[in-house]
């Protein structure tokens, strides 16, 4: 197995490409698929994978459709998704059946893959570990998403908390430790953070954000390099 | 039988879990606060936990994270509960280590449902 695949299922075309390019996002291999056959072909030849399943595919043979994709493989995890009108009775025959989960099309796409990661937790957990835990390219800083936590080699190469941190210098952090070396500019960092919530954050003030995350990473603070005209990068030294 | 922790400060919510999980064939270990199931989960054989959000003493994040940080403990399947139906809410509950959210108030046959899901997941990664 070269990489977990996520098989997304579905009659909808605009919402399984964009599902897919939010799962992509997460550095995930998603492959969309509109015909139940093909899929249970890939679920067969894959031990591992995770499978999203659209109700509107196979309606009401979708209990037999799960046991199928179970029998196929077991390391397989199938969670349905439908529309809100679905009512609960077909949900829980499909729980029973041996599906694993249930959300609706509408999902909040930061809970589509927070839910995911749990679900990648209980599977994988080596895979899902190495997901959340984050490190810079020398090894100098590393940051666990799952715990909210940041660290910084010490003396004697003891980990330190980074203490005080705030959530929004901590997606910093995490978007500079996934993309090191790259110059991002304030509208990309500042689009990152308000995404999908209301957060009151203003252009000038990923500035500030920048030079307490950089005070506070003591003498790591300057591997975020101000890039003239741009923004900021990640840049060891 | 499986074990299930039920850790509620609200006694009709707590009775009223136990009830549906009790007819469904668990054995239930009943709690009111985090800090009361972090005792039990150190003297009882617990196979799910179903756990409230808000409870004083510990609430119901805390308690996931201490058993997410606890080598014995962290494989425990934990359903969170909670009248809470933010996103931010949800997210949070699933990034400390929650496997399933379920909001108040909920359907009884989904609760049950949902705890046989993590049952079963649980012993697959026995």
């Amino acid at each position: 197995m070269s990489q977990l695949t996520f098989w997304i299922l579905g009659a909808d075309t605009i919402r399984l490409r964009k599902w897919e390019t939010a799962l992509s996002r997460e550095g995930w291999q998603v492959s969309p698929q509109t015909r139940y056959d093909a899929l249970q072909a890939h679920v067969t030849a894959e031990r591992f994978g995770i499978v999203l399943l659209d109700w509107n595919v196979l309606k009401a043979r979708v209990p037999e459709g799960i046991k199928r994709l179970k029998a196929a493989s077991s390391g397989a995890s199938i969670i349905l998704t439908s529309d809100t009108d679905l009512g609960p009775d077909h949900v829980i025959a499909a729980l029973e059946a041996g599906c694993d989960d249930h959300f609706h099309h509408d999902i909040d796409e930061k809970l589509l893959t927070a839910k995911l990661k749990a679900h990648l937790r209980r599977i994988l957990p080596s895979l899902a570990s190495a997901l959340d835990i984050l490190k810079s390219p020398g090894g100098e800083i590393k940051l666990d998403r799952s715990r909210q936590e940041a660290w910084i080699k010490g003396t004697r190469t003891r980990w330190t908390p980074v203490s005080g941190l705030t959530p929004t210098e901590f997606h910093f952090l995490a978007l500079f430790l996934e993309q090191p070396g790259k110059a991002l500019d304030r509208a990309f960092i500042l689009d990152s953070v308000s995404k999908g919530k209301a957060v009151d954050i203003r252009p000038g003030t990923v500035d500030k954000h920048i030079e307490s995350l950089r005070r506070k990473l003591g003498r790591y603070g300057s591997m975020i390099c101000s890039i003239y005209g741009v923004g900021y990068a990640f840049r060891e030294n | 039988m499986a074990t299930v922790l039920v850790a509620d400060d609200d006694e009709m919510f707590r009775e009223l879990v136990t009830e549906i999980l009790t007819q469904g064939g668990y054995t239930v270990v009943r709690v009111k606060d985090g800090a009361e199931g972090w005792e039990a989960l150190q003297k009882k054989k617990i196979d799910v936990a179903v756990l409230d959000l808000n409870m004083p003493n510990m609430d119901g994040l805390e308690l996931t994270r201490k058993v997410r940080d606890d080598a014995k403990l962290r494989d425990l399947p934990i359903l969170m509960l909670t009248v809470r139906s933010l996103v931010e809410d949800q997210v949070s509950g699933y990034e400390r280590g929650a496997d399933d959210y379920l909001t108040k108030p909920f359907d009884s046959k989904m609760l049950l449902a949902r705890v046989k899901v993590l049952e079963r997941r649980s012993q697959l990664g026995k």
